[in-house]
């Protein structure tokens, strides 16, 4: 447990240092900021377009930073080999996953939550109030993008680091079309509805974190939802990691 | 004592390493001796509990590597060590002496390993800016922070200049002293002719010598010898 | 040992020519898109492509309302370029997010002039359905019935709504709560759209009642001298031009509607 919250430091240290980290950051607040401006085109509706683009922004640059952190950090353990320091020492294959997943988290969580007191501060410059339900949905897009870094983790162990941000991908869109998928296959019926819902059940269902539609127009969320989404992330992740887990521990280094 | 009984680890359908049994008494120096992919690398990486063999057993001290908590008295170099490179190396040692629990950890601080091992003055320098040579003296000095009984090298003296390589030896035969053992891969035979107080030597995954230089090399140098025992087999 | 005094001339070029050469080559970049700017205002404008709404919702990672709004922002700039390509366009916006109110509202006035009544009317009852609580879709509505439909039953319908609901604003409900008695239709208009202009946001609907309250002060300018005129004369005049005279008028204004002004027999002032 100790040596998973050491490497877990670790590997934040060394994502957080990372040059490119920052302009992708610059990038996101740039994006956010120009809200604003584009605001000043809807005849009238500022508030709601600048919640809507600085909510978008805020969730496409924090999946673009999970997988661009996720994938160089498995790229630097796999592929240079820095492992053998790790596991020459008293240090398990499963400490070197959670270690680097949490590590991860933590590099990922600081620069959403840097993007989100970016996108408060200008929502208030701008005339709006202080947005607590999008804390909400920052909330769950955290949970969101763990789920995606645990998967990814688990791709990264036996494909490239490049199959494994594809299929990490894939993943992504496949789990924001799943309603779709599910009305497609109600109206389908016989064997392609049996497919579709077995497709439906066992790919993680990403739209559950996804309350910025209900968000920007002030709908209230019923908290038991939002305790039953944090409760499917963790599941997954659990599922994802453990899998990771035990396919590293057969895998020569 | 390292005892090592019937390794045998399989790539594929390759033997890698092929049956092969040693056995290194306390505080002394072993030279693992081959030519590349003999299967040096995949033998030490055993050893060390990265990896597990498909049979044979490995013993140090008593215990077997594949537990964490015997790897506490191991410090292992791997071969052109890599590093992450946004840290610098003091905060590197930091963290890899922070992997061992208390009692583990060296008597003497990180620094002053840095200073034996010749990299004091770059310790606050991320370890991306190192040079080849840099990296070969790091990667020994992460080696030393839980002060290891049983130290294991592989081609430690690859990329050092020759003063490195002479400090090196240097820095083994006084880890010896303080009663150490030292495991190590070479394939420059030259280098460890003096320092090895036993050698082995395997090709294709097989021990095919096991002794003294001396007995090994009888009149002839050890690298002529070696070679001359390679083509013959 | 040092090149020849000619070499080193050559030698010397050589490098300014190799030195020149990028700034040249951007020079020609810059050049060329200058040109392809000028030349821009002589090629035919694309129309915009409408894409339906459900494919959007596959590639949007369900940020369903950013894409509404995004194409709400699309949809504005089209106005003035392809107004016939509005109704499409507004359809996709609301299919991508039902509950964004403005756009329904913004519909059913816009939409008429433009000669969609019935698409507008359409947009906006979906809009009532969805967004129960956006005033603006009644009271829009309601407009749009009482002016180009000439509906007073359903604009009364509507204008009810918006009196009941609790968050219209005081200018509304007054308008909407009156509507149907007393005043003249065409006082009640200009109070519809003195109200509309009062609270909205929108520079292109503000722009639209105020020229609607330009257009009904002037008929009712050119009723006063038209009176003026009789009591002159004794008669109103056929020709409205007659009343362009020194005590009366110094000018036929010009409708901001674009509309051409009339007497009638009883002197009232209509326009076509």
């Amino acid at each position: 447990m100790r040596n998973i919250l050491i490497i877990a430091g670790n590997t934040f240290h060394q994502a957080i240092r990372d040059k490119i980290l920052y302009g992708i950051i610059i990038f996101a607040l740039i994006f956010i900021g120009s809200s604003v401006v584009i605001s000043s085109l809807s005849l009238g509706e500022d508030i709601f377009v600048i919640r809507n683009f600085g909510l978008a922004g805020i969730y496409i640059f924090g999946l673009i930073i999970t997988i661009f952190l996720g994938a160089s950090a498995i790229y630097e353990e796999v592929e240079r080999k820095t492992t053998y320091l790790l596991l020459s020492k008293p240090v398990t294959r499963a400490d070197i996953i959670w270690g680097k997943f949490l590590g991860l988290l933590a590099g990922i969580g600081t620069t959403i939550l840097l993007m989100a007191v970016a996108y408060l501060l200008i929502l208030l410059v701008s005339g709006g109030s202080l947005d607590f339900p999008a804390i909400l949905a920052v909330m769950l897009q955290m949970a969101e993008v763990a789920l995606l870094l645990a998967v990814l983790i688990m791709f990264s162990i036996f494909t490239t680091p490049l199959a494994a941000t594809i299929y990490t991908i894939l993943i992504l869109y496949i789990g924001h079309v799943l309603p779709l998928i599910q009305e497609f296959a109600i109206k389908a019926g016989g064997t392609t509805k049996y497919l579709l819902m077995v497709a439906y059940y066992i790919f993680p269902n990403l739209e559950k974190f996804n309350i910025r539609n209900l968000v920007v127009h002030n709908i209230p969320i019923p908290p038991k939802e939002v305790l039953l989404s944090l409760g499917y992330s963790a599941a997954y992740i659990l599922l994802a990691l453990f899998i990771a887990q035990r396919l590293l521990n057969r895998k020569d280094m | 004592m390292i005892k090592i009984d019937g390794l045998t680890k399989y790539y594929g359908e390759q033997k890698a390493v092929d049956n092969l049994s040693l056995s290194i008494p306390e505080g002394t120096i072993f030279g693992f001796l081959g030519p590349n992919g003999a299967g040096k690398t995949t033998t030490i990486k055993m050893i060390v509990g990265i990896n597990t063999p498909d049979s044979g057993s490995i013993n140090i001290n008593g215990r077997t590597p594949f537990m964490p908590s015997a790897r506490e008295e191991i410090g292992f170099m791997p071969e052109e060590p890599h590093f992450y490179d946004q840290l610098t190396g003091l905060e590197f040692m930091r963290f890899a002496a922070n992997l061992f629990s208390q009692k583990s950890q060296a008597k003497e601080s990180l620094e002053e390993i840095l200073k034996k091992t010749g990299i004091y003055e770059a310790r606050n320098k991320k370890i991306k800016n190192y040079s080849k040579g840099m990296k070969q003296r790091l990667g020994f000095a992460q080696a030393l922070v839980n002060d290891p009984k049983y130290i294991f090298l592989d081609e430690p003296l690859e990329g050092l200049d020759p003063i490195g390589r002479r400090e090196l030896k240097i820095m083994l035969e006084n880890i010896k002293k303080e009663g150490k053992t030292i495991f190590f891969n070479s394939h420059i035979l030259s280098d460890v002719e003096n320092i090895c107080d036993q050698i082995g030597i395997i090709h294709l995954g097989k021990l095919i010598y096991f002794g003294s230089v001396d007995n090994f090399r009888k009149d002839k140098s050890l690298e002529e010898q070696f070679v001359e025992t390679i083509k013959k087999l | 040992m040092n090149p020849a005094p000619i070499e080193q001339k050559q030698i010397y070029s050589a490098s300014i020519r190799n030195k020149a050469f990028p700034f040249l080559i951007l020079a020609i970049i810059i050049a060329s898109q200058y040109y392809y700017d000028i030349r821009r205002s002589e090629r035919p404008l694309i129309p915009p492509t409408i894409i339906p709404a459900q494919i959007l919702k596959f590639g949007d990672l369900g940020l369903h309302s950013a894409a509404s709004s995004l194409m709400w922002i699309y949809t504005i700039q089209q106005v003035g370029t392809h107004p016939k390509k509005i109704p499409d366009l507004i359809k996709v916006v609301n299919d991508l997010d039902p509950k964004f109110g403005y756009p329904y509202a913004f519909a059913v006035l816009i939409l008429p002039p433009l000669g969609f009544k019935d698409g507008g009317v359409e947009i906006a009852l979906r809009g009532v359905r969805e967004v129960n609580t956006d005033w603006k879709i009644p009271y829009y509505l309601a407009t749009t019935y009482h002016i180009f439909f000439e509906d007073r039953k359903n604009a009364l319908f509507y204008f009810d709504i918006v009196a009941r609901m609790p968050n219209s604003p005081q200018e509304a409900k007054a308008v909407a709560s009156r509507y149907g008695t007393s005043k003249t239709v065409r006082d009640q208009t200009k109070d519809i759209w003195a109200s509309i202009y009062e609270t909205s946001n929108d520079e292109l609907v503000k722009e639209r009642a105020s020229r609607y309250i330009i257009h009904i002060d002037m008929l009712e300018l050119l009723e006063k001298a038209a009176l003026i005129y009789r009591q002159k004369y004794g008669y109103y005049p056929k020709k409205i031009a007659k009343l362009v005279q020194p005590g009366i008028l110094k000018e036929i204004p010009l409708s901001p509607l674009g509309l051409e002004f009339y007497l009638d027999e009883s002197g009232r002032a209509l326009a076509k």
